[in-house]
């Protein structure tokens, strides 16, 4: 689903490349842990994997499409295909829930009847039922990630990237959350995790790829957080 | 497409930046009216133009004739007269010719100078000298009358109003030229400012246009709220420009367009005007809007 072959990226403004000949394979419908150090590579890996970046050396498929051959108007439905989410949620705080998630569909140009029927569906799916006219401020920051989650899986898409989507969040609400992943995850949905987070690691119990100023230094299946053999 | 939510994020950009929305309506209308009025001048200047020079004859003034109190040694004898007006009637260039007599020029400088009344109270009929006025098939060809009669015996001059006219018209030429470089000044600080409230726009709603380049929307979704935003100030100042050009318009033809100035006031030459003025007005900050776009809302 999301193969990574020698790929390296420096930053313009860097001379330490951010990522060093990275080869990672991830199949349909796994579960991946990205874990790390600050900087040492995590957002950059889920950058390239959007096309948000472009690497340096190296080439990447996503969903079947080679990135390097994608050509800028076939980005947009290459990121149809990928829902993301971030640490800080990344809302509209004028918008309702029900709005901010018909926003994903909206500018897609999903037909109006569609977006009246799967709207309401994700939001029950991700356990929001009846907060569908609240505005985020009203939320808590779980509530708040898990309209971004709804945003991010309304489309159905392939892979779901998430970067430290758990970061601002307490341990108990952060359960919640990878509950919530792992329901996505099976419904076939491929996801990867960037997290500093090692209790989640640990208890899930699912791939794990670490990374050290650039290098994947560990891939394990069925992994935890930390040093582990 | 959706139109309809496409059009609803217009409206809600447009709220959102109301004075930068606002001082791009009013600079690109003052710029379009400054335009308007150049083209006004201009359109009319040229129909007045060939209006006048249809009209505009050429005088050949005599000397007073032999044996009056005026008459110097070079006067004006009866075979003089009849040779010049013979002269005249001979040349091919030459429509018509009238014979003014001392009492119908006096009647016409009396005609023509009826605001001054002092002047007329102290020009006595014998200083007005007796001429031929003569209508040219192309009035252009005013030379050829100088070059035929301008030495022949009698004559004391040849004036031809062509050439008062000329410097009116290098005038208007002047002006018109002024104007349009005032116009064109304007214009590129209205590009400036319309690529400015873009920049603002595109950042005040970078958190959405971020999303939206997450979720996959193409380029014409993310761009086109901007650019129909740029297209509806382009609008909004055109339609502000014509009602100011229509104003324009009655004011001229209700004040400084009696008797002569009569083409800057007429709805032909506002016509002629308008279409230019209502096209650059939109498309400027359309294309203007969308240069911007491709330099900050990249995807």
């Amino acid at each position: 689903m999301i193969r990574f072959e020698s790929v390296t990226k420096v930053y313009p403004t860097s001379t330490r490349p951010a990522l060093e000949n990275v080869s990672v394979d991830v199949d349909k419908g796994e579960f991946v842990f990205l874990v790390g150090q600050s900087g040492s590579g995590k957002s950059t890996f889920l950058r390239l994997a959007l096309k948000a970046e472009i690497p340096t050396k190296g080439e990447i498929w996503v969903a079947g499409k080679q990135l390097s051959r994608l050509s800028h108007w076939r980005v947009p439905a290459l990121r149809r295909q990928i829902g993301t989410v971030f640490q800080d949620f990344r809302l509209l705080p004028n918008k309702t829930v029900a709005e901010n998630v018909a926003f994903a569909l909206d500018v897609i140009g999903k037909p109006k009847h569609v977006v009246a029927k799967v709207v309401p569906e994700v939001l029950s799916l991700v356990g929001l039922d009846g907060k569908e006219n609240r505005k985020p401020d009203e939320l808590s920051g779980g509530e708040q990630q898990r309209v971004a989650i709804a945003r991010a899986f309304v489309n159905r898409p392939r892979v779901l990237l998430a970067d430290e989507p758990t970061g601002n969040l307490d341990p108990a609400t952060s359960i919640g959350i990878m509950k919530l992943l792992d329901r996505i995850n099976r419904t076939g949905t491929t996801v990867i995790m960037a997290t500093h987070d090692s209790n989640i690691v640990d208890s899930m119990r699912r791939r794990v790829v670490e990374m050290e100023s650039g290098h994947v230094i560990r891939d394990q299946s069925r992994g935890v957080y930390g040093y582990a053999q | 497409m959706r139109t309809e939510f496409v059009l609803q994020e217009v409206g809600i950009g447009l709220k959102r930046n109301v004075t930068m929305t606002i001082a791009a309506v009013m600079t690109v209308a003052i710029s379009l009216t400054l335009l308007g009025i150049a083209l006004i001048i201009r359109f009319g200047a040229d129909q007045l133009e060939h209006d006048l020079l249809n009209q505009i004859e050429v005088s050949v003034y005599l000397q007073p004739v032999c044996g009056t109190p005026q008459a110097g040694a070079d006067c004006l004898t009866a075979d003089d007269r009849t040779s010049i007006e013979a002269t005249l009637r001979g040349l091919p260039q030459v429509e018509n010719v009238t014979y003014i007599s001392q009492a119908d020029g006096f009647k016409r400088f009396k005609e023509e100078f009826r605001d001054s009344k002092d002047l007329v109270d102290h020009t006595p009929e014998s200083a007005i000298p007796e001429s031929f006025a003569v209508k040219l098939k192309d009035p252009h060809q005013f030379a050829v009358i100088t070059s035929a009669v301008g030495r022949a015996p009698g004559v004391q001059s040849v004036q031809n109003a062509s050439s008062t006219l000329k410097r009116l018209f290098a005038f208007f030429h002047h002006v018109t030229l002024g104007a349009l470089l005032l116009t064109v000044l304007l214009l590129i600080s209205t590009c400036l400012l319309i690529y400015n409230s873009m920049r603002v726009a595109a950042f005040s709603r970078r958190r959405e246009t971020g999303i939206m380049r997450l979720v996959g929307a193409s380029d014409f979704y993310i761009q086109a709220p901007f650019v129909l935003e740029g297209t509806a100030a382009g609008v909004a100042g055109s339609g502000l420009a014509v009602l100011l050009l229509i104003a324009v318009k009655w004011y001229i033809s209700s004040t400084l367009a009696t008797r002569v100035l009569t083409p800057f006031g007429e709805w032909s030459t506002l016509a002629h005007a308008l279409p230019i003025v209502i096209v650059i007005g939109i498309l400027l900050p359309a294309i203007a809007s969308f240069l911007t776009l491709q330099r900050h809302l990249r995807v």
